[in-house]
């Protein structure tokens, strides 16, 4: 069903990360490391693209400030106008400081969910969403490179070859568990 | 290789320093109160830059941190203007018991004898003549005899290999920063909270060394960059750079929380005692200052360093620091002069330049400690981890 791809297992993260960059050096294109714990610089020596989170958690943050503003004007300004702090001005904005602190609460709680929302969707771990781990192992305590046939240009047996150079303590074929 | 101060750059401190002497000279001749309320501002400002490089010293031997160690000759060198920070203070405490200026003016006798709010408080026991001056020579002497002890046992470890230095660095960290808990907050009172003398505020310590760290971070990264333009300090690369402009970015974020916090209670509340305070500031001149030191120390960095890349270049850091120096100035002004000269400010000759001539002469300090070093503390145990440093 899935393309065929060569996992290879490595038991150390540093062992992992040397291995990708002894690859990557060789042309090998790597489709995807799984690992039980972030494992620092694997993004770079695979050449992910810098994720876009920041930016999209700007844009939340904005929302959040600005869902904040509106709600505490409706609530407390236009529907039932409050006398806050023996300054009955009925303005958002000379009001503005007793506001700030909702706002600010309510723009982390928008900003640090839809952050997680948006990871969890764009790495396709949301509820609903097929397992890709290939091998379970990976969960626990051992990391596990994929490595699909088709991206490279050479043959499995050259590239198997290539992968016992590193330090990999198995090398298992399979297949990949989604479409591509 | 070692840094060399001289030449354009040495040159360019002493022109500072004259235009401040000038300055001053100016100053004592049309407007005297000026340039007291103005040599309170600076002197404090520069030692408080001075200060945060030893707290950054300090806070890095207990923390163990290792990142640090490629760059820390210097806030180490930055640390020795502290004795030239803490004269101008002295002299402005002895000269104000002289009556030579009325900075503080509950110093005056007819005060202490006469204000209802200053006697019907613990402020007639906290706020005397002579233990104003006691404390202002305890936390002088103890900075500076800590931050000499750091800066002796850094030159130590660059003829001794081993852990030995390391740990007396961390127990006079540790000391440092036990007595700068209590101090850093106790001084901003005596020297600065004092000026409006029948107002208080328990976080007003806070939220002056909020602001003092991010300065001395500005300062640190801007002394940093200048020897990197120079081609030194190589092992030094964005990643340091980067973490630097990271505090720089959380701590103006951090000051801006307690300047609202406080404000904001004070606000709320409305006691004429308290509230008293800002009318002094939004509903007069100085408006000008607090909305601009406002958005500068606020908006300005929260906006230009949120991205990676903006904490990362050089060139947009410096500029970005040279802004958030002027705005954490300005920050101090509008603590200080509503007080001190009250409706009689101005930002003209004497404020510009004696601010110039501060910065000389702390550049002056700085630079020519930092030139007497090697510039790598070369047997720092974790140096390793500061040249393997990335993020």
């Amino acid at each position: 069903m899935g393309k065929k791809t060569i996992l290879a297992v490595f038991e150390d993260p540093d062992e992992t990360l040397y291995g990708a960059k002894h690859l990557m050096s060789k042309g090998v294109k790597i489709r995807e490391v799984y690992s039980p714990f972030p494992i620092h610089g694997i993004d770079k020596a695979l050449g992910v693209k810098p994720t876009r989170i920041s930016t999209v958690a700007f844009f939340y943050g904005v929302m959040g400030v600005s869902l904040a503003l509106l709600m505490m004007w409706y609530m407390n300004v236009q529907d039932w106008a409050m006398n806050i702090g023996g300054k009955p001005s009925f303005s958002l904005s000379q009001n503005l400081p007793a506001f700030i602190p909702v706002t600010f609460e309510i723009t982390v709680l928008i900003a640090a969910h839809l952050m997680n929302f948006t990871f969890l969707f764009r790495s396709r771990l949301f509820p609903g969403f097929k397992s890709m781990n290939p091998d379970l192992r990976a969960t626990d305590d051992k990391f596990v490179m994929e490595i699909v046939l088709d991206d490279n240009k050479v043959s499995a047996d050259e590239l198997k070859a290539m992968v016992k150079e590193t330090k990999a303590i198995e090398i298992n074929d399979a297949e990949l568990k989604y479409k591509d | 290789m070692n840094y060399t101060f001289a030449g354009k750059t040495k040159m360019l401190t002493i022109a500072l320093m004259g235009i401040g002497l000038a300055s001053i000279v100016y100053g004592f001749v049309m407007t005297p109160d000026r340039v007291w309320a103005n040599l309170l501002l600076n002197g404090f400002f520069f030692l408080a830059i001075a200060l945060a490089a030893t707290f950054f010293i300090a806070v890095n031997y207990v923390g163990e941190a290792g990142w640090h160690s490629g760059l820390k000759r210097i806030p180490e060198a930055m640390s020795t203007y502290l004795p030239f920070g803490g004269i101008v203070i002295l002299a402005l405490v002895v000269t104000g018991m002289l009556g030579v200026h009325d900075i503080w003016h509950w110093m005056d006798h007819h005060f202490q004898e006469t204000d209802s709010v200053y006697l019907n408080s613990g402020k007639k026991v906290y706020l005397t003549n002579t233990f104003f001056l006691v404390r202002t020579i305890v936390y002088l002497a103890g900075w500076i005899f800590l931050a000499i002890q750091f800066r002796k046992i850094s030159l130590k470890e660059d003829s001794l290999k081993g852990m030995s230095m390391h740990k007396k660095g961390i127990v006079f960290g540790a000391a440092f920063l036990v007595f700068f808990a209590v101090t850093s907050s106790m001084s901003a009172w005596d020297w600065l909270m004092s000026i409006d003398v029948h107002w208080y505020s328990t976080l007003f310590g806070w939220y002056i060394f909020a602001g003092l760290f991010v300065s001395g971070l500005v300062m640190m990264l801007l002394i940093l960059l200048h020897l990197k333009n120079q081609g030194l300090m190589q092992w030094v690369n964005e990643n340091h750079i980067h973490d630097l402009a990271k505090l720089m970015f959380a701590f103006s974020i951090f000051w801006t929380y307690l300047w609202f916090s406080q404000y904001m209670l004070i606000w709320y509340s409305n006691i004429p005692e308290e509230i008293n305070y800002f009318l002094e500031r939004f509903n007069t001149d100085y408006r000008l200052i607090v909305i601009s030191m406002l958005i500068i120390n606020f908006l300005f960095p929260l906006l230009i360093l949120m991205h990676r890349n903006a904490k990362r270049s050089p060139m947009l850091l410096s500029i970005v620091g040279a802004i958030l120096l002027v705005g954490h100035y300005l920050d101090l002004f509008q603590v200080i002069m509503p007080g001190a000269v009250k409706d009689k400010w101005n930002i003209g000759f004497t404020e510009v330049g004696m601010v110039l001539g501060f910065l000389g002469l702390f550049l002056f300090v700085t630079l020519s400690a930092l030139s007497k070093r090697k510039l790598l503390a070369e047997n720092h145990p974790f140096l390793n981890e500061s040249r393997q440093h990335h993020i």
